[in-house]
Order: structure tokens, then C-alpha cells, then sequence
């Protein structure tokens, strides 16, 4: 098949899509830069025009700047099952699925009554219990950008579930302010959901300044009884100067490292 | 229990405890794909359905106990998976093997199997209430004598029914008991939304008392202990009213853990019970994963309950940890935290139990 230059207002976007709607920075500065190097796949279904089933994102990108894009025209009528697993062939090419992507081909394969059990990388997602469990669920627009992009591990991306709107909305603008690291994210998250476990407020924790200040402060109302005991063992650690103790008081760990310093 | 949608294996239909369960009853003879299938579509409710089956393995099974602490050597017989009790700290919440109420009935292998397993082992202790509270099946079928019938051929092993319920009505008066005793769970009554669909404490040291009267000696599991308002108070009153109705010396043991779950757990808590407070205690990662309370949080804990159950009881209690570590174990308890030693001591606890006299 080669590749053709089909204008932008001929194509369509078929109800297939399995990612999320949504278009990450640094593929919009690629297509900006590079154009779009891999061409998107179309079918032209008999009718005038074509149809959309692979590439969503490239074309939603490339839409706002170019007038035509590279594509792949199947002249062959294509049932939505067939569109789905070729799109799902054509990512798993060069990239593993996204969460969100995987959910959505249960959902979709429902909607479209799509029997694609026979094909083992999409069986698998088929029957994934926890899967099946997820896409029957409506998430907020915020977990399905992290369940889609990856920035945040699966557990957390799901566990902001539990968070209201207001909630979310502090904690996706404490990310964009204050660089944390995933695994920071995961801790970070994972100790505002005991702050509302404990039916707490979680703004004022977001409020701080800093990453330090957040999390520590979260910690003492999290871990009253350990941070207590922490706190007294740093000021008698202080006292006799046994310099830096590698050890966290919230893992019950079977080894506490020291590391003893000594000058000159 | 209410059964409203009962699935039966084809090769169960043959036992007759399954004849004996579905007579004047519908049921669907049914593959745990096919019931998967209509959990999925909506068409059954979990907590309603059962399915009779038979199980391919053998019955007998390490109690698994978790990584990183100490195990007591005790032996599960898992003759059903799931409870309809709906505790919210229970691990059964993330069992999906068999995701509805699941009873084998090809349990008349079991004579055979522990004929054999008593072969390589001694000082057996073994009970039915790990994936399941062993007498909530006691409406649908007389498991109890069944199991005591079985058991009472077996003198040397000892046999634990565990339950947080009263259902002790099939139980058979025992003129000489050698070896089976009927555990209860407990936690104060304050905990009860906990436990939604258990007995109250109340009734089950309502129910020890029947059962001593009648013959057993009883064990008694406080696990999880939950750290709450009031806790050492409610725990107190727990611990004084089990004393004001049975005797220190009819009982073959006491276990003491600390709540644990795992992560994945945590999540269904919060689903399948948002007005928990299980969560709202502190936890931190213990060497197995699991969540669980600070170490000087559970040893303030335990120190307090030993100290009612001394005070209320007697000093020399057959107490043991459940999941605990070694320096756990040091602070509290005499015998040495190696599973041989544990089980025996608890072996040798329950037969002065059984034989004491009241």
C-alpha cells in the first residue's frame, strides 16, 4: 500500500478510538517540528470521504496546522472489529498500549459486539478481571489522562478516584507547580488519601511551599505516633552527633543502617 | 445465608450432600466459566450465589501464614472459599479463584488424606476456618457432625471449627472429647459494623458457654485487634464479660494479631465499605507488605490486652501471635518463637483443655 496525501477535510474520524482524546505537549511539538512521519490509517467504506481508525492523535494535531496528511488508505470496506484490531496492531508495533487504551478496547468490543478473543494479545486484555472491573467504570477526565500518558503509576492514577473535583484540581496544579519525581507522586497521593481516610482537608497540605514542607507535614498527620517517636529519636540523634541514619520509621524494616561518620 | 441462585458442578451432582442441599431447591448445573460469565453480565449477585463442586487437590494445606514472621505450624482444611459475613478487613474481598460462595463436597476423601498426612506429621492441629467461617454452612448441611464424626477417629489430631457465628445447633453432646474445639472470633461489640453480618460478641460468648456445658473446649481469636476510641477500655470489657461466663481452663488457646491487609485490600475496603475505620489507623509497610500498625503501636497493643486477659482470666493463659515477629514474640510470650515449638505448646494446650474439668 502506499502512502498517499489526502486532504484534511475529507477525513472523518470513526467511533473506534480507543486513546483518550487528549494530546501530550510533546507530540504536538514533534508534528510541529517534524510533520507527521508516520501516516495515519484511513478506509474509504464505499463512501465519499474517508474514514479515520488509526493515527486520532497525529490527525487531531496535524488538523490545526497542515491542510493535508500522509495516510494509508485501505480501499476494502472495514467492519468496526476490523478497524479496532488493526489499530490495535498498528500501535503495538512500536509502542505498548496505554491503560486507558486497554480498557477502552473491553468497552469497545462490547459496543461493537467484536468476538476478538481469537487474537491472544487482545484475549488476554479480554479477560483480565481487574480490566474488565475498570472499564466498567466512568472516570474523571484527570485519571484518564494518567491512566493514558503513564505519569502516574496505575494504583495512584486510580486511587484519585476516591478525591472530588475541588480535590483534583489542587492536586493536578500542586504537579504542575512543584516538580515531583513518580515515585514522589505515588507517595504524595497515597498520603492524601489517608488525609481523607482520616476525613481531613488536603488543601491546606497543598498549600506549603515546597515539596519538603508538603510531604512532611502530611507525614505527622498520617503518622502521628511514628513521627513522634522520630522526632525524639532525631533530637537525642542530634545530641550525641552520630551523624547521618539511613532508615525510614514508616516501613517495618528487619535492618537499620548506620552510617557513622567520622571526621579526619 | 440466602442462597437465591445455586450452581451445582456436574461432578458434584453425584454426593450425596449435594442431593441432600438441592433437594426441594433450583439449581443450574453450571461451570465456573459460565457463572464467571454471568457475574460479568450483571444476571447474579455475588454475595447470593453459590456454587457445590468438588475439589481436584488435596484438602490438607500449610495454614500460609506471611512472609518475615512467625508461622505457628498450623493446618488448614478448605472445604469452601468465601463467606457471606462481609467483615471489612476480611482477605476473602480480593479472593477472584472462585469469586461466589463455593462448597466441595468430595470431602469423604478426606478419611484417606489424613490417614496418609498423619503418616509424616505429628502434633496436628487443623481447623476449616481459614477461607471460610466453618459454620456458616451449618443451615444448608450438618457439616459440624460431619466433621466431628470424621475427627473423633483421629484422636491424636486436633480439630478447630473457627466462627463469628452462633450456629451451633448441630452440635452433638460429647460425653469424652478428646480433640475437637470450637473457636470464636471477637472483637468489642463497638466494632460490630465491622462485622456486619456476624452474631454480637455477646451471643458468641453466649454460644462457648453452651459449648462447654456440652462436652468442647473453646479457642478464642482476637484478630484482627483494631486500635479505636476507647479501645483499651472496649477490649477491657470484651476481655471481663468473656470471663464472667467461662471458665480460663476450658480454653485450648487465644490468638492475638494486629490488623493487616494487604494493598490490594485497601482498595476494596474502601469500595465495598466506605464507613470503615480501618483505614483511619495508622499504617505503615511491614516486611511482608502487608499494611499493618508501628511496631511500639502494636506492642502497646498486645501489652494491654495480656494484661486484661491475666487480670480477667488467669496468668498462665495459652496465648499466642498470629503473623507476629520474633522480637514480637520475645517481648510478650515464653515460648520460643520456632514453629515446632509453638505448635506443640499449642497442641499440649488444647488437650489440657480438653481434659480439664468444670
Amino acid at each position: 500500500m502506499e502512502i498517499q496525501k489526502i486532504p484534511i477535510n475529507l477525513i472523518k474520524e470513526a467511533d473506534t478510538r480507543l486513546s483518550l482524546n487528549y494530546n501530550p505537549e510533546n507530540l504536538i511539538e514533534s508534528i510541529k517540528k517534524f510533520g507527521i512521519i508516520n501516516p495515519v490509517k484511513l478506509t474509504t467504506n464505499g463512501k465519499e470521504g474517508f474514514l479515520l481508525f488509526s493515527g486520532f492523535r497525529r490527525f487531531s494535531i496535524g488538523k490545526n496546522f497542515l491542510n493535508d496528511i500522509p495516510a494509508i488508505v485501505f480501499e476494502e470496506s472495514l467492519s468496526p472489529c476490523e478497524m479496532i484490531l488493526l489499530n490495535v496492531k498498528e500501535n503495538l508495533a512500536v509502542r505498548k498500549l496505554s491503560l486507558y487504551e486497554k480498557i477502552n478496547i473491553i468497552r469497545k468490543a462490547e459496543i461493537f459486539q467484536c468476538d476478538l478473543r481469537k487474537y491472544s494479545f487482545i484475549k488476554s486484555i479480554l479477560n483480565n478481571e481487574k480490566l474488565k472491573n475498570m472499564a466498567k467504570r466512568d472516570y474523571p477526565e484527570i485519571i484518564n489522562i494518567y491512566l493514558d500518558t503513564g505519569e502516574l503509576d496505575k494504583k495512584s492514577a486510580l486511587s484519585l478516584r476516591f478525591f472530588n473535583n475541588k480535590e483534583l484540581e489542587f492536586v493536578s496544579k500542586t504537579f504542575g507547580n512543584i516538580h515531583f519525581t513518580r515515585s514522589e507522586k505515588q507517595i504524595l497521593i497515597d498520603l492524601l488519601l489517608r488525609i481523607k481516610e482520616k476525613e481531613k482537608e488536603i488543601k491546606i497540605f497543598l498549600e506549603k511551599e515546597n515539596k519538603k514542607e508538603i510531604l512532611e507535614s502530611l507525614k505527622k498527620e498520617v503518622f502521628p505516633f511514628t513521627a513522634k517517636l522520630e522526632n525524639k529519636f532525631q533530637t537525642l540523634n542530634k545530641k550525641i552527633k552520630m551523624g547521618k541514619l539511613k532508615h525510614s520509621p514508616f516501613f517495618e524494616s528487619p535492618q537499620l543502617i548506620l552510617e557513622i561518620v567520622f571526621e579526619d | 445465608m440466602k442462597i437465591d441462585y445455586l450452581f451445582v458442578s456436574k461432578e458434584a451432582l453425584k454426593y450425596p450432600i449435594t442431593q441432600n442441599i438441592i433437594k426441594e431447591r433450583k439449581y443450574e448445573i453450571s461451570t465456573l466459566d459460565q457463572i464467571r460469565e454471568k457475574l460479568n453480565s450483571g444476571k447474579i449477585e455475588k454475595s447470593r450465589a453459590l456454587l457445590i463442586s468438588t475439589f481436584p487437590g488435596n484438602f490438607i494445606k500449610d495454614c500460609p501464614c506471611t512472609p518475615g514472621y512467625v508461622s505457628c505450624g498450623y493446618k488448614n482444611i478448605n472445604f469452601a472459599y468465601n463467606c457471606p459475613l462481609n467483615c471489612s478487613y476480611c482477605i476473602l474481598q480480593e479472593y477472584l479463584t472462585y469469586p461466589i460462595l463455593t462448597l466441595f463436597v468430595n470431602i469423604n476423601k478426606l478419611k484417606n488424606e489424613i490417614t496418609d498426612y498423619k503418616k509424616s506429621h505429628e502434633y496436628i492441629r487443623i481447623g476449616t476456618g481459614e477461607l471460610t467461617d466453618s459454620l456458616i454452612w451449618e443451615k444448608l448441611y450438618p457439616f459440624s457432625q460431619w466433621f466431628i464424626n470424621l475427627f473423633q477417629q483421629f484422636k491424636d489430631i486436633i480439630f478447630e471449627f473457627k466462627t463469628k457465628t452462633d450456629f451451633i445447633e448441630n452440635f452433638p453432646e460429647l460425653n469424652k472429647n478428646e480433640n475437637i474445639i470450637v473457636s470464636f472470633s471477637l472483637n468489642p461489640e463497638q466494632l460490630k459494623r465491622e462485622e456486619l453480618y456476624s452474631v454480637t460478641p455477646q451471643k458468641r460468648i453466649e454460644a462457648m458457654k453452651k459449648l462447654i456445658k456440652m462436652g468442647y473446649a473453646v479457642g478464642i481469636h482476637f484478630d484482627p485487634l483494631i486500635e479505636h476510641e476507647n479501645w483499651e477500655q472496649n477490649y477491657k470489657t470484651l476481655i471481663k464479660n468473656i470471663f464472667d461466663s467461662i471458665s480460663p481452663k476450658k480454653i485450648a488457646w487465644i490468638s492475638l494479631g494486629s490488623l493487616r491487609f494487604t494493598k490490594d485490600l485497601r482498595w476494596q475496603i474502601k469500595d465495598n465499605h466506605p464507613h470503615s475505620i480501618l483505614l483511619k489507623g495508622e499504617l505503615i509497610e511491614g516486611f511482608d507488605k502487608k499494611y499493618r500498625y508501628p511496631f511500639l503501636l502494636r506492642e502497646k497493643l498486645y501489652g494491654e490486652i495480656i494484661r486484661f486477659l491475666k487480670e480477667y482470666g488467669a496468668e498462665d493463659l495459652p496465648i499466642y501471635f498470629c503473623m507476629e515477629s520474633e522480637e514480637m514474640w520475645k517481648r510478650f510470650l515464653k515460648v520460643e518463637p520456632e514453629t515446632e515449638k509453638i505448635n506443640k505448646y499449642l497442641y499440649d494446650s488444647a488437650k489440657k483443655a480438653l481434659k480439664a474439668k468444670i
